[in-house]
């Protein structure tokens, strides 16, 4: 029971964090970025790389690989996205093909065969009666910790104020003197980061392989079908709802948890195709 | 069309200036054609025409929304068209567009942080907004909520102040009484010449309420298909026979839209001459 509780949190936080970005990122761009899923398995080859293989501590691994993923979201921003902006939907091709690139090239680079890692923090920790793993708290409370950053940035920084203002009203934030081309790469790059960090955080509790990030791809929709996309709460709500079914329900109720999943998205793409708490276009 | 007449303006070197500015959208017949139209320091511009002919357009140039096909921008002596916005912006020259274009999902108070999110002397701006919300209690009221719940009249308060938040030099008014009720209309005119005098601004106000702008403006110019036709002092503007025909005769070519009888229906007198 109480691992089951546990894997629903890990699983609940990391979901929460790959979505939000992929939220973050639709908000400031009004495009929904396909690529997403793969910043998630560069954080788990990133951390695979400096952790696993290079032994640095895990603390200092996980901060690092999240950075540099941000700056190569940059990167792609600037190369693959800036170039196409004008059509979304030529921008969205460009994002679906960046995945598929990425993808290959993992496999290139560090072939079929998942990468394993140990797990930083040894032992078990005994709670209501159980066992439980005290990676996966501590995982779960980062991921929780990094969300409560994020959401305090948005809220009371002056960049934050500036992101949610390209995200609600883009030509208003372009009259108050925000540069919205920054604001843009900024929200990328925090997007990219945070789906790395994901995959930093959950590699010593998996393996990693090159099609992780197709594997999260469609958890990520689902997520942002159930939430709604371009809304944190929605994000979190979201990623909790999918964790649940996918760790709780299936334990209790089998594989028929995971029919439950799509049945709901197809509920609600039907009766509320925003999402729970998502961004409806006026 | 009418040749462009002058009314005794002032010919001295001008602090703001907009020369021989062209605009088109891709390939299409320009939307503003030539024109050129000068600011002085405290002064009330009226930019007066009927729906589509540029004003709005005009406008966004200025602001480096889009960019002219030719012509120049000038603000102080230094050539500011070829600027980003948010450059545009930080130099003074800000815009309230039509639609105020207010964060709706954030609170009026963010809002006017937001307005002055241009300025580098960040630590005066939260005293300042707090100084906005003493002047004008309506804010006050507001400060807390979602700005996209206040009404028209009190998001037009809104959108104005957070555009004085960002210590503007030249504001850019577009069609601030739109769709207001007949008492805000005379309220924001108001709040315009109060702006003036208090806030050391200079203001070019676009409107098709033609006789509310010329009212609280020195000059005015009318612009009709893209082109200036006819400027000069405002008083003379309200009186001269053209102006008065096209922009504040008594019946109306077309029926009023929706979003303008609100602010034009009971003044009765006033309406565009609808060419597009």
């Amino acid at each position: 029971m109480a691992q089951v509780l546990t894997d629903f949190l890990v699983m609940g936080a990391l979901y929460t964090l790959v979505a939000i970005g992929l939220s973050l990122v639709f908000s400031v761009m009004r495009i929904v970025n396909f690529a997403h899923a793969q910043m998630y398995m560069l954080g788990a080859y990133g951390t695979y790389l400096l952790y696993g293989q290079m032994r640095w501590p895990f603390v200092l691994a996980v901060p690092i690989t999240a950075a540099t993923v941000g700056a190569f979201g940059v990167a792609c921003e600037f190369v693959i996205i800036r170039p196409v902006r004008q059509d979304p939907a030529r921008a969205m091709i460009s994002t679906l093909g960046l995945l598929l690139v990425l993808g290959g090239l993992a496999l290139m680079v560090f072939g079929q065969n998942g990468r394993f890692a140990p797990e930083p923090l040894a032992g078990t920790v005994f709670a209501l009666g159980s066992r439980i793993d005290p990676f996966q708290l501590a995982d779960a409370g980062l991921a929780t910790v990094v969300v409560g950053l994020l959401f305090s940035g948005l809220h009371f920084s002056r960049m934050g104020r500036a992101l949610r203002a390209v995200a609600q009203d883009e030509l208003g934030a372009r009259l108050q003197g925000i540069d919205v081309g920054l604001i843009r790469t900024t929200g990328f790059a925090i997007g990219a980061a945070l789906a790395a960090l994901a995959g930093s955080l959950i590699m010593p509790l998996t393996t990693a392989t090159p099609d992780m990030g197709n594997n999260i791809l469609l958890d990520m929709f689902i997520i942002v079908v159930i939430g709604g996309l371009g809304s944190i709460w929605g994000a979190v709500v979201g990623a909790f709802v999918l964790a649940l079914l996918q760790t709780v329900g299936v334990t209790y109720l089998g594989q028929f948890s995971i029919l439950i999943v799509y049945l709901l998205v197809m509920l609600l793409l039907l009766v509320r195709p925003s999402g729970v708490l998502g961004y409806q276009s006026t | 069309m009418a040749e462009p007449a002058e009314f005794a303006v002032s010919s001295d070197s001008s602090w703001f200036e907009v020369r021989n500015v062209s605009v088109a959208y891709g390939r299409a017949a320009p939307v503003v054609r030539d024109v050129s139209l000068s600011v002085h320091p405290h002064e009330v511009v009226a930019l007066i025409g009927s729906n589509g002919a540029g004003k709005t357009t005009l406008l966004r140039a200025i602001s480096g929304l889009t960019r002219p096909q030719s012509g120049s921008v000038w603000l102080d002596g230094t050539r500011i068209d070829k600027l980003a916005s948010h450059a545009i912006v930080s130099r003074g020259v800000v815009q309230v567009p039509e639609g105020r274009h207010l964060f709706p999902d954030m609170t009026v108070w963010e809002n006017l942080l937001l307005g002055a999110h241009s300025r580098s002397d960040s630590h005066m701006i939260r005293d300042e907004a707090a100084q906005f919300e003493e002047r004008f209690p309506i804010l006050r009221k507001l400060s807390g909520r979602r700005a996209g719940t206040a009404s028209g009249g009190e998001q037009q308060i809104v959108a104005l102040v957070r555009a004085l938040m960002a210590k503007p030099r030249l504001l850019l008014l577009d069609e601030p009484t739109t769709g207001l009720a007949p008492q805000i209309v005379a309220e924001v005119a108001k709040l315009i010449n109060e702006v003036v005098v208090g806030y050391d601004v200079s203001i070019v106000l676009v409107e098709q309420n033609a006789k509310m702008a010329l009212s609280v403006s020195q000059r005015g110019y009318v612009m009709e298909q893209g082109r200036v036709t006819v400027s000069g002092l405002s008083r003379a503007l309200l009186h001269d026979d053209r102006v008065a025909r096209a922009y504040l005769a008594v019946k109306s070519e077309r029926p009023a839209l929706p979003h303008e009888s609100a602010g034009l229906q009971d003044r009765g007198q006033i309406h565009g001459s609808g060419t597009n």
